[in-house]
């Protein structure tokens, strides 16, 4: 195998493993009881939520089976879990199928429509009364 | 008729998706028919006469090779969108916004402008990460001085 190639099966191989090791650490953490989990910095400055705010709390949820519960911390990792998986599939897999469906999930129309969904949530989730409605 | 072969006698609708996917791609493509001429431009390689018709999954293969050989910058999407998701920082969102326009401008014959546009994407990604581990990095530090102290908070 040449060089390059090498490479990228070790690059590969070790994210595969950080992410295994990641999912393994917030399946046995629960961010809400723990105070060694980090706080986000704008929620922490600010007082306000970030999009991302409610990820950890909603991952650990997500990787017990509360799909409830996750959906209450941050409905938007939820919906950004099949994007971002459709994301990898057409930028990893190399079949003539993902590279036909890669110019649709890659077109700069779908990717833009996620950055303004991402900004749009984050207004949204400040407002006054989807805060009271959310409250967790 | 546009000419693009089904490969394989696919339903009518999976032919016009396939088509609809080359048109993103190939932008000038027209159903009446050039998508030889096109392939051949963006190729830089001519198709010889003859060949009426391309098929679908040939093509393709043609965009894959031609990828790797002309060394397509890689967009750096995925690790945009991870950055973003997991770091929470506006530098994630303004490289998903660089790392969507690598494909266009490569496919739109500006190689350099997409060069330039996937530096960028893959410079603010590292720098979102960055930010988010220092932050995280300042975060335990700061609590474990605080425990250590002794301070109830």
């Amino acid at each position: 195998m040449e060089a390059a190639g090498r490479k990228r099966v070790v690059l590969g191989a070790g994210i595969a493993l950080a992410a295994v090791l990641l999912l393994v650490f917030y399946y046995i953490t629960d961010p809400q009881e723990s105070v060694w989990m980090p706080q986000c910095m704008f929620h922490f400055l600010t007082g306000w939520e970030c999009p991302a705010c409610g990820n950890q709390r909603a991952l650990h949820q997500l990787l017990h089976g509360n799909l409830e519960m996750a959906f209450r911390y941050n409905p938007f990792l939820i919906l950004s879990i099949p994007y971002l998986c459709a994301v990898m599939y057409v930028s990893f897999v190399r079949t003539s199928r993902a590279v036909r469906w890669r110019p649709f999930v890659l077109h700069p129309c779908v990717v833009r429509g996620y950055v303004v969904l991402i900004i749009g949530w984050w207004i949204l989730r400040n407002l006054p009364f989807v805060r009271c409605r959310l409250g967790v | 008729m546009f000419p693009v072969a089904s490969g394989g006698g696919g339903a009518a609708s999976a032919v016009a998706l396939e088509f609809a996917a080359l048109r993103l791609y190939f932008p000038s493509v027209h159903p009446k028919g050039n998508l030889p001429d096109v392939v051949g431009r963006t190729f830089g390689i001519t198709l010889p006469a003859c060949l009426k018709t391309v098929e679908v999954r040939t093509v393709s293969i043609l965009i894959e090779m031609q990828e790797i050989i002309n060394e397509k910058p890689d967009n750096f999407l995925p690790w945009a969108i991870v950055s973003t998701v997991l770091c929470c920082l506006p530098f994630g969102i303004v490289a998903i916004v660089y790392a969507s326009k690598v494909d266009t401008l490569w496919y739109a014959q500006k190689q350099a402008e997409a060069v330039h546009a996937a530096k960028q994407a893959r410079t603010w990604t590292f720098v979102s990460i960055g930010t988010g581990l220092f932050f995280v990095l300042m975060y335990l530090f700061f609590m474990g001085t605080v425990l250590s102290l002794g301070l109830n908070m």
